[in-house]
């Protein structure tokens, strides 16, 4: 992630209109906690990936590579707030122990811990909309401010203190917002009729190093065999 | 709202903006009852970062504004900035205006075109985007620019950062911005040079004998930076800046002058990208022209306050002041026509 850039803002129309009505109509029923493996249970999300990975180069300053990937929705009558977090969780190949890796845990078959600051700072998300979002039906809330994104990772009383900075991040179909994953945000409930659908995708420049690896894109996007 | 997002209900008032000129408008015109909508944009980089709240959001202290005697972030000024409008009724939209249709007779309303497909009627409009900086136009700067290489436009946003740390970096500029940035990097870098293009500063002398006056700064008279060199950051395999080149302004010799951080602080450019083709009037510089000695602009009922009108002063409290007159004056003019 860039030091010089702030910590999330909105790029507009990164997926064209034609292409959102296409995503609408064939995407997938989202569960609760997000569909894992996105691509491989709806290969028209591969539409969405060219034009994040363009921003994620941009970025990160060198060609990015997919580490993770998660469909959201929050779906009218049956839909949640999340506190205010940062994402600092990765998923890789193996479980290694490593010092500044961990906990550990294991989700849908692939091994997940928390990341060192250090790699995090590296790292850069970028989520697709498929639904236009705003405060009513949930959008993203982050606290952007450049000094407070790219520093570390927050207590959980700090966490609360930039509760107070958080600003909506407004988008609509086909626009994307990038975001630091050490970028403190959160979302409201959606308290409308409509659908609040993302695809967010996590992108790296590098291996996490110390003999971890990230999973293979391949694998990642269902073009590969060797599934883990 | 309708479902093509077409508004039938016609705003009294629209506050475009969200920095001090913006906030106080909305203060003076909720307490007026005109129940401002206003419209304060969403985080975007462009090429450097733009926040709601402006750029005061990229300062750590405010120390100039009467009634923070210790001080204050900037970011927690615009919050309370927010907070007192609200209080009064304004109403906040998280969106980017992307173009306006400003009608000069007052029997129509102004219609306005948001980022995500709103559209907004509104028989009154005050513009307060405000302004941002400047860059030399180099290929490289901007690229380094914005991929964190080490240049930048904001010396109190990232002066701090280990990449500068007794390293030696450039200001390019000769005004009190300039001298302001100067000053602020003299405390981390090992060495700044201020690069000027001509033998004498624009700025002004407090501020000159502040900066010049500090043991690791020095001038760089007659001097214009014509590119930017990179090398590769070891560490993280990053562009990152080594060097500026420099063209004497009298000789047009060039040389390199080796930096691993340069600021540029050449001035700003006001937030008037979304008023092209609007009807409204600039003055040379593309500043929005004010008449009057006021808000008014060249079409009724479109008032402007702020840095997007103000090449001058172009202070916070200078801008919370045109905001308060943008009010009135609008207050004053829906009021005449009987739009309230």
């Amino acid at each position: 992630m860039s030091e010089r850039a702030i910590g999330c803002w909105v790029e507009r129309d990164v997926v064209g209109s034609d292409v959102v009505d296409h995503l609408r109509r064939t995407c997938p029923e989202v569960p609760k906690a997000g569909l894992r493996e996105p691509f491989i249970a709806w290969s028209d999300a591969l539409l969405m990936l060219e034009p994040a990975r363009s921003i994620a180069n941009g970025v990160l300053n060198k060609t990015a590579r997919l580490t993770r990937a998660i469909l959201f929705d929050k779906p009218p009558g049956r839909n949640w707030n999340l506190e205010i977090h940062q994402d600092r969780t990765i998923a890789v190949v193996e479980r290694v122990e490593l010092a500044g890796f961990g906990p550990w845990s294991s989700k849908h078959g692939a091994w997940h811990c928390e990341a060192p600051v250090e790699l995090l700072r590296r790292m850069v998300t970028v989520r697709v909309h498929l639904d236009d979002a705003d405060e009513e039906n949930g959008c993203l809330m982050a606290a952007p401010m450049p000094l407070s994104h790219k520093r570390q990772k927050l207590s959980p009383h700090e966490l609360l203190a930039c509760a107070d900075h958080l600003i909506p991040m407004p988008a609509k179909a086909g626009d994307a917002v990038i975001m630091s994953p050490l970028t403190p945000h959160a979302s409201g409930r959606n308290t409308t009729d409509r659908h609040r659908r993302v695809l967010h995708m996590e992108f790296a420049a590098e291996q996490p190093g110390q003999g971890l690896r990230w999973r293979d894109e391949a694998e990642i996007l269902g073009q590969s065999s060797s599934m883990s | 709202m309708s479902e093509n997002g077409q508004d039938s209900k016609i705003e009294k008032l629209v506050i475009i903006g969200s920095g001090p000129a913006g906030w106080t408008a909305a203060l003076y015109a909720s307490r007026a009852q005109l129940e401002p909508l206003c419209v304060i944009g969403v985080p975007k980089q462009d090429p450097g970062p733009v926040l709601p709240g402006g750029q005061l959001m990229l300062t750590t202290d405010v120390e100039n504004y009467p009634g923070f005697p210790e001080g204050i972030a900037g970011p927690e000024m615009m919050q309370l900035f927010q907070k007192q409008a609200e209080r009064f009724g304004a109403r906040v939209m998280n969106d980017d205006v992307k173009t306006v249709k400003f009608n000069p007779s007052h029997t129509e309303p102004h219609v306005l075109e948001t980022a995500s497909g709103k559209t907004i009627r509104a028989h009154a409009v005050i513009i307060a985007t405000g302004a941002t900086a400047n860059w030399l136009g180099l290929e490289n700067e901007l690229r380094l620019a914005t991929t964190g290489g080490g240049v930048s436009a904001c010396a109190v946003c990232d002066g701090a950062l280990p990449m500068f740390r007794d390293n030696p970096v450039a200001v390019v500029g000769g005004g009190d911005t300039a001298m302001e940035e100067g000053h602020h990097l003299s405390k981390f870098a090992s060495k700044v040079y201020v690069i000027h293009r001509r033998d004498e500063l624009r700025a002004s002398k407090v501020m000159q004998e502040r900066t010049l006056g500090k043991g690791n700064v020095e001038m760089v008279w007659n001097s214009t930076v014509v590119d930017v060199l990179d090398k590769k950051d070891p560490a993280s395999g990053a562009d990152v800046i080594r060097a500026v080149v420099l063209e004497d302004t009298v000789t047009n010799e060039r040389r390199e002058l080796e930096v691993s951080g340069l600021f540029v602080a050449i001035g700003h450019t006001p937030a008037t990208k979304f008023l092209r083709d609007s009807g409204l009037e600039f003055d040379q510089a593309g500043y929005i022209d004010l008449k009057k000695r006021g808000s008014t602009t060249n079409i009724p009922g479109v008032f402007a306050a702020g840095d997007v009108a103000d090449a001058r002063y172009r202070q916070a409290v200078t801008a919370a002041g045109m905001g308060c007159q943008a009010a009135l004056d609008a207050e004053h003019w829906l009021g005449e026509h009987a739009l309230v």
